[in-house]
């Protein structure tokens, strides 16, 4: 037992002595610690999802809580969220019918009309100058500010207004006899599913490769001294254990590092904003059984990779003994390991999107695909120089000493080409699910802007408001509503037919029609065609069932009463105009209805406005906002409408920064294999330029012997990232999106690495080829 | 040959060894007596220090036997050979077998303590030797922070400090000037004579060669005795 604990002191004190050994512990240490830090976050995100559903669940009504209970009086509420400068603030206007009606979670009370509650995001936004072109939405008087339980994520803007009791008869209102904190687990939508998974794999597997690498980074240093050791009397077992103590510091020290990275990093969750959310520094908090996992796992894998790099390796007194010849790399088992994961992400279509199957079959296709990176490299790297030849001095030079030892440079390589794989996949990824699934059919610039209006009676006043404002032209009523074949019960949905009613100056200026006269019926270009004029049509009012009332039955069983008929008159067409968003194919003027009763009237009030500028939305917002409930302002192609875009572009450049970083590290790794290789091959250089060849060229020798490795690492890399997003894509059934530019600037940063690596190396080359290197004593 | 008078603590009796293609030794036998001083000698790639390592029991011959003590090394497991390094053996090489990043006191230590010794008595050992072998001011000093000679008189106080049968040294002074190569095998072959250590001393300098009792030539893979007269 003495002897085993002496071996593994023995093996921590060799670990950090000497310059290159500390410089290798250092930078498997930082590495690893990068690796345990995502790690740990990554353990986190249980408990961060967990914690997030059970604050959304706090402030969840509860499912079929419309039902009276006996001795409570409703809570009538309604959501009637509203943006500011892109931030959705979820504000709910809630009217408690009586003493006892339930209090929503987090409010000591239910705030009476012109009283609200806020989170503490809102409130600082609504105190801060920003703040101020937002109080006119929400004028009220703040009461109180909620409590962190019941505010989802830090910066959520929530608040509860105070409604009076009109509020009770509006559409929206709907009654809650209590709160249900259950949390029901709802299922992630498949494409973020994709890019979670993808993303875990992307940017965990680095992590273990790094670690894998950084333990065989001045490996031969090692085999020499451990070469020493077994000299004088050290035996194999024994060399193990010390080899295998060397690892597991670096990879303590790591965890150590790691950990302390995790809580640094912690200290600043709530100010850390990714796609457009926050989370709680008390909510990162690591699943114990993955912390254990983690801690064990890491010095295992240092471990486990300083041993299988021994494999091939008898470390004997007299030096280092390689099993017979080099061996020469087999290929198959490394196509065959590439061919897996292709299959597996192939066949991931054909399960289906969400189940347990098609994840397993993402995670293990993507962690094959990348693992075939740097698994394949040395291979590749081997084919390649064994083919070339001829050229001047310096590639000479370089090819040859690659033919004789390309493995270790590879390796290293094949490091910085997993992280770019990795980084390019998952960048396309995201663009091609920001391509399919944001901004569909909405233009820049100039958005469209249209208010519902709730109560008839609003509807002029909200065109005064929006008129008199300097930004809009105009402000326009439009009825949107179903009529149906008359007689025709049977295939409503084949025969029914929308129009859009609206006054000539709204045709004018929102349709762009040159004349209209009251009466005047208009067919839209671009649609499916009108009935034929004459056809007789009838409006419905779909009613709740009473007992004894005279009501027509249509095919599913509902209710209505026919309040009028309409016959088709002749239409006029109308061009086509991309800003008309009515949802008519006939647009009817209201003098062509004659005095017609129209069922259930659904009033959007349609803003006319040039290009909007800066906050013109939120004033034109703001211009409404005095009629609260009662009105909803929606704004298509908003100027700040673009989330999908901010989140990819958010994410995008975590993932540059995540990419640029790890490149970093892997360039470090290179810089110490360089200098290794010089140290290593001093005396040889040293006679080369004794024999008159030019430092120069042995700088070139040593640029090729970099940048061949890392050109094909980035060929692979960029096959491999973009192949891997077209397979995970295919599963998401929508067509491939490449960021060609973004992965020419991950792929030139790379070989620009390369050549920095080298430029570094110069001085060192310089003094170890000195003529002085020749002397021995 | 000529026999000590003593049984030999090192026999190797007719021993061959190749690598690959080429035939380092064919046909190679010597003994070596406790406390007796040979040299090896023969010119280069005779196959002198496949001789001496396999006398070390470092490598195994392909044919013949390797005896110490009257126990061949063949049949040894490496764990007991690496054990047999670690206690009975010491080994001076011309470069390349102290640890770089251990101090030269740890270096020195270090047979003690890899033989599951405390570190305590292990330094306060290797303190006596590197005193002895007049390099006690560079203890605490890295090998690559020393001079050629004073790091072959550290690696010296380590092949002695565990009061070996024999020291195994492999051109000892080849990367030294005269100076200090005169001064390393003078101080190798007093401490070995009065330890009672045997030396089994491989070189191709004459000068170097007088240091010891006997002498046995190799070449072309084959050995030959001479005496001194």
């Amino acid at each position: 037992m003495r002897r085993w604990a002496g071996d593994l002191a023995l093996g921590l004190r060799l670990a950090v002595s000497g310059r290159s050994s500390l410089t290798r512990f250092l930078l498997s240490a930082v590495g690893i610690a990068i690796g345990v830090a995502v790690l740990l976050v990554g353990a986190s995100v249980g408990n961060i999802a967990h914690q997030h559903q059970v604050r959304d669940a706090t402030t969840s009504f509860a499912a079929n809580s419309d039902v009276p209970v006996d001795g409570v009086d409703p809570l009538y509420w309604s959501l009637d969220p509203t943006v500011f400068h892109g931030d959705r603030v979820e504000r709910f206007y809630v009217h408690a019918a009586g003493e006892n009606a339930p209090v929503p979670p987090g409010l000591d009370r239910v705030p009476a009309p012109g009283e609200q509650v806020v989170s503490p995001a809102l409130a600082d936004l609504l105190s801060s100058p920003e703040g101020e072109l937002l109080t006119p939405r929400l004028s009220a008087e703040v009461i109180g500010t909620l409590p962190d339980s019941a505010v989802p994520e830090p910066g959520d803007l929530i608040t509860y207004v105070g409604a009076d009791a009109s509020f009770v008869g509006s559409d929206g209102a709907v009654p809650t006899y209590g709160f249900d904190p259950t949390v029901r687990d709802e299922p992630l939508p498949p494409e973020m599913l994709v890019v979670l998974t993808v993303g875990v794999v992307v940017l965990l597997l680095p992590v273990f490769i790094f670690v894998s690498t950084s333990a065989r980074v001045a490996g031969a240093e090692r085999d020499r001294r451990l070469s020493a050791l077994r000299l004088v009397g050290a035996g194999a077992r024994q060399v193990r254990r010390i080899s295998a103590a060397e690892a597991v510091v670096s990879a303590l020290a790591g965890l150590v590092l790691g950990a302390g990275l995790f809580l640094f990093v912690r200290l600043f969750a709530e100010d850390i904003e990714l796609s457009g959310r926050r989370v709680y520094r008390e909510d990162v908090v690591p699943d114990p059984v993955l912390a254990v996992l983690i801690v064990l796992a890491v010095p295992g894998l240092a471990v486990a990779t300083a041993q299988f790099a021994m494999r091939r390796t008898i470390i004997e007194p007299l030096g280092v003994v390689r099993y017979a010849r080099p061996v020469r790399r087999r290929g198959w088992w490394r196509l065959a390991l590439v061919t897996a994961g292709v299959a597996a992400l192939l066949y991931s279509g054909s399960a289906g999107r969400g189940s347990d199957l098609w994840i397993a079959l993402l995670v293990v296709g993507t962690a094959l695909l990348l693992v075939g990176v740097p698994v394949l490299l040395p291979w590749l790297v081997e084919r390649v120089v064994r083919r070339l030849s001829g050229g001047p001095s310096s590639w000479q030079l370089a090819i040859r000493r690659l033919q004789l030892d390309s493995g270790t440079a590879a390796r290293v390589v094949g490091g910085v080409a997993v992280v770019l794989a990795g980084a390019i996949a998952l960048q396309t990824i995201l663009m091609t699910a920001e391509t399919s699934l944001g901004d569909r059919g909405i233009s820049s610039g100039k958005p469209s802007i249209e208010v519902l209006v709730s109560d008839e009676s609003l509807i002029e006043p909200v065109v005064e408001d929006l008129s008199a404002l300097p930004s809009v032209r105009g402000a326009y009523a439009v009825s949107d509503e179903t009529a149906f074949v008359a007689g025709r019960e049977d295939r409503p949905d084949l025969t029914q037919t929308y129009l859009s009613v609206m006054d000539c100056d709204a045709v004018r200026a929102l349709a762009g029609a040159t004349e209209c006269t009251d009466g005047d019926v208009f067919a839209r270009a671009g649609y499916e065609a009108p009935p034929a004029p004459g056809t007789s049509l009838e409006f419905r009012d779909y009613v709740d069932p009473v007992e004894g009332a005279d009501v027509a039955v249509g095919p599913v069983g509902d209710e209505y009463e026919v309040t009028g008929t309409w016959t088709v008159p002749k239409a006029r067409n109308l061009p086509e105009s991309p800003n008309l968003r009515v949802g008519g194919t006939l647009i009817v003027t209201p003098g062509a209805l004659g005095g017609v009763v129209l069922p259930d009237v659904r009033t959007m009030v349609h803003v006319d406005s040039g290009e909007l500028t800066g906050d013109d939305v939120e004033r034109i917002r703001n211009a409404v906002a005095a009629h609260e409930w009662r009105i909803y302002t929606y704004v298509l192609g908003d100027v700040s409408a673009g989330s999908a875009r901010q989140a990819f572009t958010t994410v995008s450049s975590g993932l540059y920064g995540g990419a640029v970083f790890t490149l970093l590290v892997a360039g470090v790794s290179l810089l110490v294999l360089a200098l290794e290789h010089i140290r290593e091959r001093r005396r040889p250089l040293a006679v080369l330029v004794a024999s008159g060849v030019p430092k120069a060229v042995l700088g070139r020798s040593l640029l090729w012997q970099v940048v061949l490795p890392i050109l094909l690492g980035v060929v692979v890399a960029v096959v491999t990232g973009v192949g891997l997003a077209w397979l995970v894509v295919r599963s998401m059934n929508v067509s491939l999106a490449v960021d060609w530019l973004g992965v020419g600037v991950l792929s030139a940063g790379s070989v620009l690495l390369a050549v920095a690596v080298s430029a570094l190396t110069l001085p060192f080359l310089r003094s170890a080829t000195r003529l002085t290197s020749l002397r021995t004593e | 040959m000529t026999k000590p008078a003593t049984p030999p603590l090192l026999v190797a009796d007719s021993i061959a060894k190749s690598f690959g293609p080429t035939k380092a030794l064919t046909q190679a036998s010597m003994t070596v007596a406790p406390g007796e001083i040979v040299a090896v000698m023969g010119p280069s790639g005779s196959g002198k220090s496949t001789l001496l390592h396999c006398l070390a029991g470092i490598i195994a011959p392909d044919a013949g036997m390797v005896s110490y003590a009257g126990q061949g090394l063949a049949q040894l497991s490496d764990t007991r050979r690496s054990a047999l390094r670690r206690t009975d053996f010491g080994f001076v090489f011309q470069f390349g077998q102290l640890v770089p990043e251990l101090t030269c006191l740890e270096n020195v230590a270090l047979p003690l303590r890899l033989g599951g010794g405390r570190r305590r008595d292990a330094e306060a050992r290797a303190t006596e030797w590197l005193a002895r072998l007049e390099v006690g001011d560079i203890a605490g000093k890295r090998p690559g922070e020393v001079s050629g000679g004073q790091g072959q008189r550290v690696a010296v106080s380590r092949a002695l400090v565990t009061s070996p049968k024999a020291v195994f040294a492999d051109e000892p002074t080849g990367a030294l000037d005269s100076l200090a190569g005169e001064h390393v095998m003078r101080l190798l072959t007093d401490t070995a004579r009065e330890t009672g250590a045997a030396v089994v001393l491989v070189t191709h300098e004459p000068r170097v060669a007088a240091y010891a009792d006997r002498e046995v030539v190799v070449r072309d893979g084959r050995t030959k005795a001479v005496e001194f007269a």
